[in-house]
């Protein structure tokens, strides 16, 4: 599958956050999607205007020690994301 | 771009960007270190699943259309539909009829079919028509495709009066 460069939340999605962490509810769907805090910082990032880079730029910054790893985590997440339905292309 | 012109983005920065796009408050809530993102997804239980009517509806129109007169015809009108819960893509079923034998709808055509709600949980039908004498007129009605994303329906009813006003009954 290609790694998308813009993510944009499907429509239909219904939010719950919760400690940072968020639920993402489809009800025509009948989805429900479980995200924790660090996955939520990257649902939140995907507006539709930030790029897959854009977004593991920010992140590194806030965490200068994990740059690696959020370099590999970020378009994983995203891809998951996609392959769930609550992502798409812009 | 050159390595001296390069921005790096600082941890500062970067975090004043994330209290904007979570929230401050969430943010003093951040976890201190990264941790690997992790996703649970499934289907809701069929019992736990928001199908008992989770939306309703109410029919409106927009006022502009109602200064409309019938001597500039062929004329548009805009039949709009709002459900609460607002949610986008759920869609919703218009069902156009005449109230009288006169005059003809150019489009809709078909007279029925459907409109997907927006973001704000609107949906609308633009109905053009021409050759309505005064009195006449056609009723929209709204209800939902499918039944597991609400129930109930509403009307909205046109007419044609004495003065050449279109005007909203209902």
């Amino acid at each position: 599958m290609k790694l998308i460069t813009i993510p944009k939340p499907v429509e239909g999605f219904q939010t719950q956050s919760l400690d940072g962490e968020i639920v993402l509810l489809h009800p025509v769907r009948n989805i429900i999607i479980h995200i924790n805090q660090t996955g939520a910082l990257i649902w939140e990032l995907c507006d539709c205007k930030r790029t897959v880079d854009e977004i593991i730029e920010l992140l590194s910054a806030a965490y200068p020690d994990a740059r690696d790893a959020i370099a590999e985590d970020v378009p994983e997440t995203i891809q998951t994301l996609v392959k769930e339905g609550a992502l798409k292309s812009k | 771009m050159t390595e001296e012109n390069e921005i790096k983005l600082s941890r500062r920065d970067a975090l004043k960007v994330l209290g904007t796009v979570i929230g401050a408050t969430a943010l003093t809530g951040l976890t201190p270190e990264w941790t690997k993102p992790a996703l649970a997804a499934g289907e809701l239980p069929s019992q736990g699943r928001l199908s008992a009517a989770p939306h309703t509806l109410s029919c409106d129109v927009d006022d502009e259309d109602l200064e409309s007169n019938v001597e500039k015809a062929p004329i548009t009108v805009t039949s709009g539909v709002t459900i609460t819960l607002a949610t986008s893509g759920i869609l919703m079923q218009y069902i156009v009829s005449f109230s009288s034998d006169d005059g003809s709808i150019i489009s809709p055509n078909p007279l029925s079919g459907t409109a997907t709600t927006n973001a704000a949980g609107y949906a609308k039908v633009d109905v053009e028509y021409k050759d309505f004498s005064n009195g006449d007129g056609f009723t929209v009605t709204w209800s939902f495709d499918d039944s597991d994303d609400g129930t109930g329906t509403c009307e909205q009813t046109f007419t044609v009066p004495s003065h050449n006003n279109i005007n909203k009954l209902h």
